[in-house]
């Protein structure tokens, strides 16, 4: 499983960051960058969890 | 909860009646029975064209998730139909003043992807968590200097007046920061502050009679002060150009590149039109919504002076307990099916944010005010996606700062009288006045 961060609509929210710190950064530039390239199936609830927290629904999960 | 003595039922609820809104609020029985029993629902009402009323949240959710089915093009909101046709002429009149079509898009609101995201992204970089931090210290000065002015106000009338002594929070406290604050940030000289205030007060409020002059009808008094503000704008603008332009938002509009051109003089005055309207009866009626809410839930109010740290999350449930913003609407783009129900390419969908906060799916015990309520996903600036809204964090800050900056002062404060609303909107739940009075 992998995230990516749509960088047309991340503005820096930081809802993503705030719930899974390993997974996402919000940088300087206001954008968040995934961590990890594969992420580990144990943090699959708390991801998917980001994803419908993020208030610009910037977050998508591939398998 | 009930709308009368006559039993409510799908044939017979209204959510469009904007004289029903003045006299009882919102219609939150109304809307608990949609979502009960009709989440989605065909509406056909007097006065308005026929919708496809949503009232879940996790409808709304996807709605918002997806501008490729649901489109922004169209229309935004539902008004009422003569509302509908002022809009168009001023429309019409726009693209006179400006060059263009009637058809093109007035601001970004009217976008969907790809379009929408460049032209939001001219300025939403003034509008992140990051660049409202910077600016925290100096709204958490400005709001206690606002908060200390309506209490000198407040024992003023008392002096003067003994019990009698009554204050209006609208004008005297809740209308001050969201002025100031956009003001600021738009680098808009202080002595034009309440002027601006007028302005947007009209633009929003146009369809109530006491915001017209004598004898000015709801799109005489629309044409006026869309004229003076435009004016205005455009001296803005000329002085820019002049005296060189800086890092506040006309000047970010003003330098602003989408796919490698400026933008029009239309579309930088229409956008910053919008980001100074946007903001103002919205949050003002927030902060009145929180101070009302707070005042009529005395455990909640002495729990947030036990525990200050609470007040982001009291800002929260304000939102949600307050849904500023009634309705948004989306044009479908191609047939699909919501929960069953059949919805043709061109039909209108309007989601009404206030029901989905009280979706008892989401939110325990929704019709509680709870200051610590977690998790609190409210849909108070939008369902999540493209056109969340983009003053969000702005929003917060300037209640937090205010209700930081009120929460000692509370505890004295009661109700003179109910609030009275503003007649004729159904985008914002207005709260004309609130009169308070103080305890000695
Ligand atoms: C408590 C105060 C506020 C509330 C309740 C509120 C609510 C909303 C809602 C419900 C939307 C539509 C979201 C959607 O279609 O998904 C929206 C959009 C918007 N809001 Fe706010 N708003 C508030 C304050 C502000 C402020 C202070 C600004 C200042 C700039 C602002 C600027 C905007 C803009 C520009 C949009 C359009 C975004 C787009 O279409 O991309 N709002 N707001
Ligand atoms: S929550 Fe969404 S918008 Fe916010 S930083 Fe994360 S990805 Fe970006």
């Amino acid at each position: 499983m992998k995230v990516i961060v749509d960088h047309s609509l991340c503005e820096g929210h930081g809802r993503c960051m705030e719930n899974v710190p390993e997974v996402f950064e919000v940088r300087d530039d206001d954008r968040s960058y995934p961590l990890m390239k594969e992420i580990p199936e144990e943090l699959r609830a708390r991801v998917e969890h980001a994803v419908t927290v993020c208030p610009r629904a910037a977050i998508k999960l591939v398998e | 909860m009930n709308n009368g003595n006559e039993s409510l039922t799908l044939q017979n609820l209204d959510i469009t009646d904007t004289d029903r809104y003045v006299r009882d609020g919102y219609p939150w029985a109304a809307w608990d029975l949609l979502r009960n029993e009709a989440p989605v629902f065909w509406y056909q009402r007097p006065r308005h064209e026929p919708f496809w009323a949503i009232t879940r949240h996790e409808d709304i959710r996807y709605i918002s998730r997806h501008p490729e089915l649901f489109s922004n093009t169209q229309i935004l909101r539902i008004s009422d139909v003569e509302s509908v046709r002022i809009g168009q002429r001023g429309r019409v009149r726009n693209a006179n003043r400006y060059g263009g079509s009637a058809e093109d898009p007035p601001d970004f609101i009217f976008m969907d992807p790809p379009e929408h995201r460049q032209h939001r992204g001219a300025v939403s970089r003034l509008f992140t968590p990051r660049a409202m931090r910077a600016l925290e210290t100096h709204f958490a000065e400005m709001a206690e200097n606002y908060v200390s002015r309506f209490a000198k106000v407040v024992v003023d009338q008392m002096t003067a007046k003994g019990e009698h002594g009554v204050v209006d929070v609208v004008h005297e406290l809740s209308a001050k920061l969201p002025v100031a604050a956009i003001c600021e940030m738009a680098g808009i000289p202080e002595e034009d502050w309440d002027q601006i205030f007028r302005w947007t007060e009209t633009l929003v409020g146009a369809a109530d009679p006491e915001y017209r002059l004598p004898g000015e009808n709801q799109e005489q008094t629309l044409r006026r002060s869309s004229g003076e503000w435009r004016r205005y704008n455009e001296n803005l603008v000329e002085n820019r150009l002049k005296t060189g332009l800086g890092a506040d938002i006309l000047s970010t509009l003003m330098q602003a590149e989408v796919d490698g051109a400026a933008l029009t003089p239309r579309e930088i005055s229409n956008y910053f039109t919008l980001l100074v309207a946007a903001g103002n009866e919205t949050t003002r009626n927030s902060i009145t919504g929180g101070i009302k809410a707070l005042l009529d839930h005395p455990d909640q109010l002495q729990r947030l002076i036990a525990e200050p740290d609470l007040v982001p999350s009291a800002v929260e449930e304000i939102l949600r307990w307050t849904s500023a913003v009634i309705q948004f609407q989306r044009t479908v783009t191609e047939d699909l099916e919501i929960r069953g129900q059949r919805i043709r390419k061109g039909e209108s969908v309007v989601m009404w944010y206030p029901s989905a906060n009280r979706d008892e799916d989401v939110f325990t015990d929704p019709y509680k005010f709870d200051i610590a309520r977690d998790p609190n996903d409210h849909f108070a600036f939008g369902g999540y996606g493209e056109h969340f809204c983009m003053g969000a964090h702005l929003a917060r800050w300037e209640m937090r700062s205010i209700f930081h900056a009120l929460l000692p002062a509370l505890p004295k404060l009661s109700l003179a009288s109910e609030p009275e609303l503003v007649a004729g909107s159904l985008h914002v739940g207005g709260i004309k006045r609130m009169m308070v009075r103080a305890s000695a």
